[in-house]
């Protein structure tokens, strides 16, 4: 892990990535007065996750490690996955 | 320094010749007195503490299972009552899964293998080692005064609403115990990832490591992502005791499946945490005293990761008779049988492997050999469990537990019995009695079949668990049953005795007894504190044996 | 990178092997809170699929406001974190140190809008459990079951806070205990991750409790 530059987000992508999350905070907080679907808590749960990718990868500096990390990431995840995936097997076909 | 060994692993610098030597430094008499083990960071000596925890709780969980087999001689149980037979049962279960099983191989040998097999001098995390530890201890407090309170009647598997709602007992403290006792078994979890990943010694690469790191690997993986589930369906089970709001409770608007569905996300990994560093174990025992490379190397370590990703594909097969879909449960059953595979390939590579080796019966590979045995009869026995329609005739049966005690006890205590006398020289410098581990690993093996094979037959021909009275027709399986315990009791107090007496008299240990390859052969025994005078260097595989 | 290394753990080679490895180790950490929170979110969705109606209801006597605030006030105080943690490892101790003490600030503040939330949930009797006035719900079954959710998550993430805010601001102290000596960025990354997570379980939080209101 040398001390360069290149191994950390500059000021200005900290601040664009602060900036966007807010953005996505009012894009969330504004769906609450758009017509009730049942598209909405999807979206709710899409913008979550916009906010989410843009933490873990620059804030939480996924770029700049190793692959070794995301294993773990993306391993926590796929299991949320199936937890979700088979139990709903269930409830979905009784 | 033992020539095969060293020929293994071209050391920088071999260690020095110290089996002459008397009073040298090592792990054991680095420091002295009760504090300094009990600050102690060193991985070994945490390994040493947890021997000495979990055989303690093994004790009192084997005393509860003498009292039932004792109460079960008679069809009218004579000995105990209904509500105190549902609490041995609850006891046992409980110390045997979270306070043996779970924690026996992984924190005991793994704890002081895992550094010495890498060639680091420890775990990544030294400090968290030792927590996890002392929160291993206070889980067992919380548990062990739940028992004493007055113990808990819902079995191990504290199915809602009973448990949540009806139960009388001290629920709500054993649960704790299972919460904080999940997190002892994260920490070691993260460890041992951190540590596998990044502190290998240079040239260790993946395909180099031996087979009972992989194994634990792989069991690291299941820890870390399935204790978390098991804690929150814990930590549910306590609020909803607490305050009385229903979440798996129907008449509240919940659901007492989704108790289940969390449950078994952990309880049938769990099933893997207990039995995959067997397989490690067995693993680095077959290779050992067949003196030839594990046959098919890679297909055995990724077996292993394959179980940890297979396992949590199946645990809807504890629910095929509860209200859950048919159509899950049909998936839940195909997947169930692919989980075989794996465990199919192993068993069949380690018979290769002794085929093609040259054989020799000592302790460690009697016990290997039990293992095959008995595991096969329970992976095998579990294929009729996986099948929906013979589920629902031995569903809850006596067959369900013969058939996890084939896979927990003739598995997984087979296997950590085996590894604990494979490096036993290694952790405290003796030896033990050679002709006295041979007749205690028969004696394991005889008993162990007699216990629980007539459970077989007692589940087809439909007696249920759990409870602690049978029709008397019953009670010549139940009585061979109960005298197999006997001499399974007989089994297991032997090594205790010879393993404890071979401290004082046991002759000392050189480093490599078994001629065997890999980096704790090569260092002393026991190693010194930092495990290797120089960070050693690998250039082979594991298991290059070459007579 | 070897010159920067001070204090090594015995256990690692040098600094660089102790970094990856801390931020590797959080990682795995991290993974099994994900599944911890992730049942979670499991009970939520299967008790929701029961009484969906109940739960757009129930979420109508969330403020939203404060909700919503909230969420900025976490989101900005992971920003400080980042900011804070290039700024160690560049060595700028000072800028680090204040930008992590403004994080724990706004983790304090997040804790103090949350214990107004829960005054006001007492307030209305709407514990579910103990004190929980059914009349104000058209359905009242699911409304409590999705005030337990609310506290049980709510709490559970707070939790989780306070460690975050104690583990910040201990850290802060320390590194001002020892001035003028170089920092450890293994435990600044660790640290770093750690904040960033009890965040990110925040963000998926909100739009579960506050933004399904019909």
């Amino acid at each position: 892990m040398s001390q360069s530059h290149e191994d950390m987000p500059s000021n200005a992508l900290l601040l664009g990535i602060l900036a966007a999350l807010m953005v996505l905070l009012g894009a969330a907080f504004s769906l609450v007065w758009l017509p009730h679907g049942p598209w909405k808590p999807f979206l709710a749960i899409l913008i979550a996750g916009a906010k989410a990718a843009l933490i873990v990868w620059i804030f939480m500096r996924a770029r700049y490690h190793d692959h070794t990390s995301w294993l773990f990431i993306i391993g926590g995840i796929f299991w949320l996955a199936i937890l979700f995936t088979l139990t709903f097997a269930d409830y979905l076909t009784r | 320094m033992d020539n095969s060994a060293n020929s293994q692993h071209h050391l920088v610098n071999d260690p020095p010749e110290n089996v002459a030597e008397e009073p040298q430094e090592n792990y054991l008499n680095e420091g002295k007195g009760l504090m300094s083990w009990l600050t102690t960071t060193d991985h070994k000596r945490i390994g040493i503490l947890y021997l000495l925890t979990i055989t303690f709780f093994f004790c009192i969980a084997a005393f509860a299972a003498a009292i039932m087999r004792a109460d079960l001689t008679t069809p009218q149980g004579d000995l105990v009552i209904s509500e105190t037979y549902n609490k041995l049962f609850t006891v046992h279960g409980v110390l045997m899964i979270w306070f043996f099983l779970v924690p026996s191989i992984p924190t005991v040998l793994g704890n002081f293998l895992v550094p010495l097999m890498l060639g680091a001098k420890d775990v990544a995390f030294p400090r968290l080692n030792l927590a996890s530890w002392y929160v291993f201890v206070a889980a067992g407090v919380f548990t062990l005064y739940a028992m004493v309170a007055g113990g808990v009647d819902t079995g191990w598997t504290f199915y809602t609403p009973y448990s949540s709602t009806y139960s009388n007992g001290h629920v709500i403290s054993m649960a704790m115990g299972i919460f904080i006792a999940g997190f002892s078994s994260i920490f070691t979890g993260v460890n041992f990832i951190a540590t596998i990943h990044k502190m290998r010694a240079p040239g260790l690469t993946w395909m180099r490591l031996p087979l009972f790191i992989w194994s634990l690997y792989a069991t690291s993986i299941v820890i870390v992502l399935a204790t978390p589930v098991l804690a929150i369906s814990m930590f549910l089970v306590m609020v909803e005791r607490l305050f009385g709001v229903g979440i798996f409770d129907p008449a509240l608007g919940g659901d007492p499946l989704l108790f289940q569905h969390l449950f078994w996300f952990y309880s049938h990994p769990a099933v893997y945490i207990m039995i995959l560093p067997g397989f490690g174990a067995i693993s680095e025992i077959i290779a050992t005293f067949s003196r030839h490379r594990v046959y098919g190397y890679s297909v055995v370590a990724f077996s292993s990761l394959s179980i940890a990703v297979l396992g949590f594909l199946v645990w809807g097969h504890h629910m095929f008779v509860s209200s859950q879909s048919v159509y899950a449960g049909l998936v839940f059953s195909l997947l169930s049988f692919l989980v075989a595979v794996p465990s199919a390939i192993k068993v069949f590579n380690w018979s290769v492997t002794m085929i093609l080796g040259r054989v020799q019966f000592t302790t460690p590979l009697l016990y290997a050999v039990g293992f095959l045995g008995l595991f096969t009869i329970g992976g095998l026995t579990g294929l009729f469990l996986a099948t929906l329609a013979v589920d629902v005739h031995v569903h809850d049966t006596y067959f369900v537990v013969a058939h996890f005690h084939y896979i927990m006890v003739g598995g997984m205590v087979m296997g950590y019995l085996g590894g604990l006398h494979l490096w036993w020289p290694k952790i405290t410098g003796r030896m033990y009695h050679e002709w006295w581990g041979r007749i205690g690993a028969t004696l394991i093996f005889i008993g162990f079949n007699l216990t629980f094979f007539p459970q077989f037959i007692l589940g087809y021909l439909g007696m249920p668990r759990r409870y602690h009275t049978y029709p008397p027709e019953f009670q010549f399986l139940n009585v061979v049953s109960t005298a197999g315990a006997t001499i399974l009791g007989l089994g297991y107090l032997l090594p205790f005795i010879y393993l404890i007496v071979s401290l004082k008299k046991g002759k000392k240990a050189p480093d490599n007894p078994w001629r065997a390859t890999g980096l704790e052969w090569t260092t002393s025994s026991p190693p010194p504190k930092h495990n290797f005078e120089q960070t050693p260097t690998v250039n082979e595989e594991a298991y290059a044996y070459k007579d | 990178m070897g010159h920067l290394s001070q204090e090594v753990h015995e256990a690692y080679r040098d600094e660089v092997q102790e970094k990856r490895t801390g931020y590797l180790g959080m990682w795995a950490f991290l993974s099994s809170e994900i599944l911890f929170f992730g049942s979670f979110f499991l009970a939520y969705a299967v008790i929701r699929s029961f009484h969906a109606d109940a739960f757009r209801e129930a979420s109508g006597h969330l403020s939203l406001l404060w909700g919503t605030i909230n969420t900025a006030v976490l989101l900005v105080s992971s920003y400080l974190i980042a900011f804070g943690e290039k700024a160690f490892e560049l060595r700028r101790n000072k800028a680090g140190m204040l930008s992590w003490a403004g994080a724990a600030v706004l983790g304090v503040a997040f804790l103090a809008i949350k214990f107004y939330e829960y005054g006001e949930k007492f307030h209305h009797h709407h514990i579910p459990g103990l004190d929980f006035k059914a009349e104000d719900f058209q359905h009242p079954q699911g409304a409590e079951l999705f005030h337990f959710l609310y506290f049980s998550m709510t709490g559970l993430h707070a939790l989780h806070l306070i460690v975050g805010v104690c583990w910040i601001s201990g850290m802060v102290l320390w590194f001002k205990l020892r001035k003028g000596r170089t920092i450890q960025t293994t435990y600044v990354t660790t640290a770093a991750l750690y904040w960033h997570f009890v965040d990110l379980v925040w963000v998926f939080l909100y739009p579960m409790l506050y933004l399904i209101r019909p």
